[in-house]
């Protein structure tokens, strides 16, 4: 047994002298990922794409991404993203964290029939991720995770009132989204290692 | 751990909007304060009356303001007239008329700066209600609102919240209703956009529904006469020679006063749903539609309305606007306060071919009067008086800021 554990102990120590030369080696590379998935909150599912484009270096990666998301409203989400690989190898777990900027596409209003005019506002988006990443080659890789999501929105409905002696004023009405959601996607990533 | 995750999952959506619960004083409070008091800012003009020297400046629901123009250059606000629900004014010699939410009171404006209450003349717009379920204490006067915001959760995807709502209202109108140009008479000048107009020895008032008819031979003892059905949303009453031209949401209707007391229906032009003012000529009304807000319509723009024959008025031609408000006629010129686009000054002497003269922008305009080359405007920023001797150079002569 112990001389198991020993030459299991030589065999990672060599495996992982690997991964140091590889980090001798490592620079930075331009890293583009393209994802798509589902998100499923309390109004049900709906569908998610988005692109994060960086740089990778070693462990880590940061980037932009942009998105479109369908969850309650259409919108946009624009963020700062940070994955942090647990291995420098083709396939490895990470972490990633994403943080920014929720814009709305605005939809068409007329649900209310005294609905005069409506205006969205930006709201705060923010991921969190923990999933896989499998390399099919040094450059290209499948990844896939599953995380937890928040999305708002600011919505200000200007409404008419009938009143006595028209034209009235009209009355504003503003809604507060704070949307929360699980998330799960499937991405491609090009490294250009 | 099934109900920490639906809490995770659990969108949190709130509505934010507020109500307007009224503060009351009693009757006899109110009337003791019908006075000339001490000078207020202008901060949310309506109706304009413009009467020798003075000119008086309805605060939507609060009162009126009397203005000495005797210099334009320089007007001066004189005093305030409290008088709360007030909506609509006109002036014959030395007596003003307004509304106080459902009476009519009568004032001695001899001495501006001495106002003198004469008369309450009760219950002359029963229909004066304010909507949306609203219900005010009839016992009493409302003089005034207090904003309460309400900020509450929202469970569903929101589809509006409706305006139904007994104990408060949802919105205080401060808009501006506003005046356009009209036919000059000892009873002074009012607008396109008025409810009332005087026409000799009669003051025609005008509700949702109907025209009410006071006789003011006696001009500080006015007495009822008659109530004409009209028809539903009536918005404005513009008087030209014999002939009254009403405004309403979906048309125009024109009725003949050879009776004064007796207004007969004539004809009629119907349109697509929109606020609509109205001056009219000899020969032509000028409507102009307005999309938006309770007029619900989604028309902008300038009707022109033959009426030579009255009995059969029909559209001859439009012309697309912005967001048309009031609008005056002096001779061949055509004034439009065209919203947020300014006022707009026409050449109309061939109503098919209506010529831009000049433009003053960059002013949100509700109304306007035009006589005698002098033009009073009723913005967002105040009230504006221009020479337009020039038609197509406007000059600037005072202006009136809103607080």
């Amino acid at each position: 047994m112990k001389k198991f554990l020993l030459i299991l102990l030589l065999f990672l120590m060599i495996k992982n002298e690997t991964p140091a030369q590889e980090i001798k080696k490592e620079k930075k590379f331009f890293s583009s990922q393209i994802s798509t998935g589902i998100v499923e909150g309390a109004q049900g599912t709906s569908f998610h794409i988005e692109t994060i484009n960086g740089l990778r270096y070693k462990t880590w990666f940061g980037g932009i991404g942009a998105g479109l998301d369908y969850y309650y409203f259409r919108s946009i989400p624009v963020y700062l993203s940070a994955i942090k690989y647990l291995s420098t190898r083709n396939h490895s777990f990470f972490i990633q964290g994403d943080a920014g900027m929720n814009f709305a596409w605005d939809e068409e209003g007329g649900d209310v029939w005294n609905e005069v005019s409506q205006e969205f506002k930006p709201g705060i988006y923010w991921n969190g991720m923990f999933g896989f990443a499998t390399g099919l080659d040094r450059k290209n890789s499948f990844s896939f995770g599953l995380g937890y999501s928040y999305k708002s929105l600011k919505e200000i409905k200007e409404m008419a009132v009938m009143c006595f002696n028209p034209p009235c004023a009209n009355t504003f009405e503003t809604y507060q989204y704070n949307l929360k959601r699980l998330t799960l996607r499937l991405g491609w990533q090009f490294n250009s290692r | 751990m099934v109900f920490a995750l639906q809490s995770c999952l659990k969108d949190n959506v709130t509505r934010t909007y507020s109500i307007f619960e009224p503060i009351y004083k009693s009757k006899a409070e109110v009337l003791a304060e019908i006075k000339s008091s001490t000078p207020v800012s202008i901060s949310s003009p309506g109706k304009i009356y413009m009467y020798g020297n003075y000119i008086f400046l309805n605060e939507v629901n609060k009162g009126v303001h009397i203005i000495d123009n005797s210099n334009p250059a320089s007007p001066v606000i004189k005093a305030f007239i409290n008088i709360p629900g007030n909506v609509d004014i006109a002036v014959k010699g030395s007596t003003l008329y307004a509304d106080l939410f459902t009476d009519l009171v009568v004032l001695d404006i001899t001495n501006p700066l001495n106002v003198a209450l004469q008369k309450v003349v009760p219950k002359i717009f029963p229909e004066r209600v304010y909507a949306a379920g609203f219900t005010g204490d009839s016992t009493k006067v409302i003089v005034g609102w207090t904003e309460k915001v309400i900020k509450e959760k929202v469970d569903q995807p929101p589809v509006g919240r409706g305006w139904i709502r007994a104990d408060a209202l949802l919105s205080v109108s401060s808009a501006p209703a506003g005046n356009s140009g009209g036919v000059k008479s000892i009873t002074g000048i009012a607008g396109s956009m008025s409810r009332f107009s005087i026409v000799n020895d009669q003051l025609y008032a005008v509700n949702n529904t109907s025209l009410k008819v006071l006789n003011i031979a006696t001009m500080n003892d006015p007495q009822l006469q008659n109530t004409v059905w009209v028809g539903w949303n009536i918005e404005t009453i513009y008087p030209f020679k014999n002939k009254l031209f009403l405004g309403s949401s979906n048309g125009m209707f024109i009725f003949d006063i050879s009776n004064p007391a007796a207004p007969v229906r004539e004809g009629s032009v119907a349109h697509f749903r929109a606020c609509d003012p109205v001056v009219a000529d000899n020969d032509y009304a000028f409507v102009t539609l307005r999309a938006g807000t309770f007029c619900q319509g989604t028309n902008n723009q300038l009707d022109v309305i033959d009426v030579q024959n009255v009995m059969s008025p029909r559209l001859v031609k439009t012309y697309g606007l912005t967001n048309p408000h009031g609008l005056a006629k002096d001779g061949n010129l055509l004034f439009i306060c065209d919203g947020s686009d300014g006022l707009k000054v026409y050449n109309a002497s061939n109503v098919m071919d209506l010529q831009l003269l000049d433009r003053i922008k960059n002013l949100e305009t509700y109304d306007v009067i035009a006589w005698n080359k002098r033009l009073l405007l009723v913005a967002k920023g105040g009230l504006y008086q221009y020479d337009y001797s020039d038609p197509s150079h406007l000059s600037l002569i005072s202006k009136m800021t809103v607080k």
